[in-house]
C-alpha cells in the first residue's frame, strides 16, 4: 500500500463521484424539459437561472409555472425518495447480514402504509401522515426482526427473516384492506388508492418541506457511521469481539433507515423494488464495502428514479402510475440480480 | 508484553442452563494454549464467556487482573481478539477490507480506518505471508486462506491475546498443518493464543498448554507434556486412546501421536 497506490484510488474515487453527481444534475435538468408541456433546454436554463437568482422573469408565466411549480418539486420528489429508499435498503441488507431484505420485505414499507393510510383515513395533517408512517413502519420492522430471532433455531435465517417480512406486510396490508373498504368513497378512497399505487404526481413544495428533514435525518447519521455497518455485516460475534456494541449501533441503523423510508413514504406511497435492486447494483460497481456503497447507492437510487418517474410521466400521453411502471421496470432486474446472485454474493 | 488471563470459579451457560461450572484457569502469556474436549463439553460457551460474548453465570474471569465484566466492548476488543471459524455468508470483501475491519477498536465512532490502519493491516498480511492475496475477494480465495485472513484481522487488531476457535476446522490435511506452523510462529512473536481444537494431535505437536474439558467443566490443566497422556484423553474421550511415540526427521526427534482405540486394548508402548 503505497502512497501512490492511494493517491491513485482517491482520484479514480472523486472522478467515480464527479461522474455520479453529473449524471444526476444532466439528468435533472434534460428531465425539466420533457413532458406534455413541452420546454426548450434554453427557457428551463434561464428559467432555473431566474428562479434561483430572484433575477427579473422575461419567459411566459406558463413555462415558468410548469417548471417551477410542478416539475422541479417532483424532479425534486423522484431523488429524495430514490436516494432514502435505496440508501435505507443497503444499510438493512447489511445490519441484517441479508441481501435479499428491503423496506419492502422487512415490512416497512407496507407498515408505513398503514400508518399513513389510517392518517388520510382520520384526515390527519401532512406532519402527522409522517409520523404514523414512521411509528408503524419502525413497529413493523421490530417485528419481523423479533419473530426472526424467535425462531433463531432454524437452518436458514435469511430465509426466516425474509418470510416473517412477508408475513407482517401481509397483516399490514390486510389493515390497509380493511381502511380503505371503511374509507369515504368519494373523498379518502381515491386519495388513498392514489397513494397506494405510489406515485410523486401530487408533491407540493410543502411536502417536500416536511420530508427532506426527516430523510436527512436518516441519512446522515448513516454516512457519519459508514465504515462501522461494515462490521454489522459480519455478525453479532465477530462485531462484538471487534468492540462493537451491537445491540445499539443495530438501533441506531434500523431506526435511522426506517425514518428516510417513512418519510418518503409519507409523501410518495408505496414504491417497491428501489431497496432491494439498487444496492445491488451499486455492490456490482463498487463492491461491498460500506464506505464506498452507500455513496454508490445513493447516486444510483438518485438516477434510478428521476429516470423512472420522468418515463412514467412522459412515455405515454396518459401518466402510468409511477409504482406500477416502477414494478414492470424493477421485476426483471431483480431477476437479473438473482441471477447473477452466486457472483455477487459468494 | 504478554497478558495472562485468568478465571476464578467460573461458572458458565446461559441462565436456567449451567454448562460449566467452578473453573479455575490461568492462561499464561506468550504461549499456545489448546483446549480439548468431546463434543458438548461447554468448549465453545467457556470460548464465548472468555471472549466476554457471553456473561459468567458465576465468577469472574480476569484479563491482566481486571475483571472482564468491568471493562467496555472497545477495551476488551484491544486486549482479546477472536479468530472465528470460516464461515459462509460474508459479503464479497476484498481481503484488505476483512483485515481492516480489525482495527475497529482503534477507530473513533464515525471514523474510517487510514493510511496508518492500512500499513497495519498490510503487515499482518505479510506477518502470515499473505500479502499477495489483499486484491482478492475473500469468497473468491481457498477455505486455508480465509482462516489466514481471519488470523491476520486478529492480528491488526494489536490485542496480545488471539483465541482462534477451531482453526483448522474444514481444511485439508497440509492446511492444517500451515495454520497451526502459523500460529506458533505468533506465539514467538510474543502473542498469547488459544485455540479450541477436536485433534490432541494438533495440541501435542503445536500447544504449549492443554486444558482438558469433560462435562460440567474443566478435567486438567497444565503444561501438554504433563497433562496429555494416554490416561487422560482416554478418560475424557471415553475411548481407549494410546500415546505412541514416532520417530521422525532428520536426527530422528521424537513426535507423541494419538493412535485411537488400538487392537486388543491400551497396552503400553
Amino acid at each position: 500500500m503505497t502512497g501512490g497506490e492511494t493517491a491513485a484510488v482517491w482520484t479514480r474515487r472523486a472522478l467515480g463521484y464527479g461522474l455520479g453527481l453529473g449524471a444526476v444534475a444532466m439528468l435533472f435538468f434534460a428531465a425539466a424539459t420533457v413532458g406534455r408541456y413541452p420546454v426548450s433546454m434554453i427557457d428551463v436554463a434561464r428559467i432555473l437561472w431566474e428562479g434561483m437568482t430572484g433575477l427579473p422573469r422575461d419567459l411566459g408565466d406558463s413555462a415558468r409555472a410548469v417548471v417551477l411549480d410542478i416539475r422541479v418539486p417532483r424532479l425534486t420528489a423522484a431523488l429524495l425518495v430514490g436516494v432514502a429508499l435505496s440508501a435505507a435498503g443497503a444499510t438493512y441488507q447489511s445490519v441484517f447480514r441479508n441481501p435479499l431484505v428491503a423496506p419492502d420485505i422487512l415490512g416497512v414499507t407496507s407498515g408505513a402504509g398503514l400508518g399513513a393510510v389510517l392518517a388520510i383515513f382520520l384526515s390527519l395533517p401532512v406532519a402527522a401522515i409522517q409520523a404514523m408512517a414512521f411509528v408503524f413502519g419502525l413497529g413493523a420492522v421490530t417485528l419481523v426482526y423479533s419473530v426472526a430471532r424467535a425462531v433463531r433455531g432454524a437452518h436458514d435465517p435469511i430465509l426466516v427473516l425474509v418470510l416473517a417480512g412477508v408475513v407482517i406486510g401481509a397483516v399490514m396490508g390486510a389493515g390497509i384492506a380493511v381502511l380503505t373498504y371503511l374509507a369515504d368513497p368519494y373523498d379518502q378512497l381515491p386519495a388513498i388508492t392514489f397513494w397506494l399505487m405510489g406515485s410523486l404526481a401530487g408533491v407540493t413544495f410543502a411536502d417536500l418541506a416536511t420530508a427532506w428533514p426527516a430523510v436527512a435525518l436518516g441519512l446522515v447519521p448513516l454516512l457519519f457511521l459508514r465504515w462501522r455497518v461494515n462490521l454489522m455485516s459480519l455478525g453479532d460475534d465477530e462485531a462484538r469481539a471487534l468492540g462493537v456494541d451491537t445491540e445499539r449501533l443495530r438501533l441506531v441503523l434500523v431506526v435511522c433507515a426506517t425514518l428516510a423510508t417513512s418519510a418518503v413514504v409519507a409523501i410518495a406511497g408505496t414504491i417497491g423494488w428501489v431497496g432491494l435492486i439498487i444496492p445491488h447494483m451499486a455492490r456490482f460497481l463498487v463492491g461491498p464495502e460500506f464506505s464506498r456503497l452507500l455513496p454508490a447507492t445513493i447516486l444510483l437510487g438518485a438516477i434510478y428514479l428521476l429516470g423512472v418517474d420522468t418515463l412514467a410521466r412522459a412515455a405515454t400521453t396518459v401518466e402510468i402510475p409511477l409504482g406500477v411502471l416502477n414494478a414492470f421496470v424493477g421485476a426483471p432486474l431483480f431477476l437479473w440480480v438473482l441471477a447473477r446472485a452466486r457472483l455477487s454474493w459468494r | 508484553m504478554a497478558l495472562t488471563i485468568e478465571t476464578r470459579a467460573l461458572a458458565t451457560g446461559y441462565p436456567g442452563y449451567p454448562v460449566g461450572r467452578d473453573m479455575n484457569l490461568t492462561v499464561r502469556g506468550g504461549r499456545v494454549t489448546a483446549l480439548l474436549g468431546p463434543n458438548g463439553c461447554g468448549k465453545t460457551t467457556l470460548f464465548r464467556t472468555l471472549l466476554g460474548l457471553l456473561k459468567p453465570q458465576g465468577g469472574q474471569v480476569l484479563i491482566d487482573g481486571d475483571d472482564l465484566a468491568g471493562l467496555p466492548r472497545g477495551e476488551v476488543a484491544k486486549r482479546v481478539a477472536y479468530v472465528p471459524q470460516v464461515v459462509e455468508g460474508y459479503f464479497p470483501f476484498s481481503v484488505m477490507d476483512v483485515v481492516l475491519m480489525g482495527r475497529a477498536p482503534h477507530l473513533g465512532m464515525f471514523a474510517a480506518p487510514g493510511a496508518g490502519d492500512r500499513r497495519v493491516a498490510g503487515e499482518a498480511l505479510a506477518e502470515l505471508r499473505i500479502a499477495d492475496l489483499a486484491g482478492r475477494s475473500f469468497t473468491a480465495i481457498s477455505g486455508g486462506q480465509r482462516q489466514l485472513v481471519l488470523i491476520a484481522r486478529a492480528l491488526a487488531q494489536e490485542a496480545p491475546v488471539i483465541f482462534m476457535d477451531e482453526p483448522t476446522a474444514s481444511l485439508d490435511f497440509a492446511n492444517q498443518f500451515h495454520v497451526l506452523d502459523c500460529i506458533s510462529r505468533l506465539s514467538h512473536a510474543g502473542r498469547t493464543i488459544v485455540i479450541s481444537s477436536h485433534h490432541p494431535d494438533h495440541a501435542l505437536r503445536f500447544a504449549d498448554d492443554a486444558v482438558l474439558m469433560e462435562t460440567g467443566g474443566l478435567f486438567a490443566a497444565g503444561t501438554t507434556g504433563e497433562i496429555l497422556s494416554s490416561e487422560t484423553l482416554s478418560r475424557v474421550y471415553g475411548m481407549e486412546i494410546v500415546i505412541a511415540e514416532v520417530a521422525a526427521g532428520r536426527g530422528s526427534t521424537t513426535y507423541r501421536v494419538c493412535v485411537p482405540n488400538p487392537v486388543g486394548g491400551a497396552v503400553a508402548p
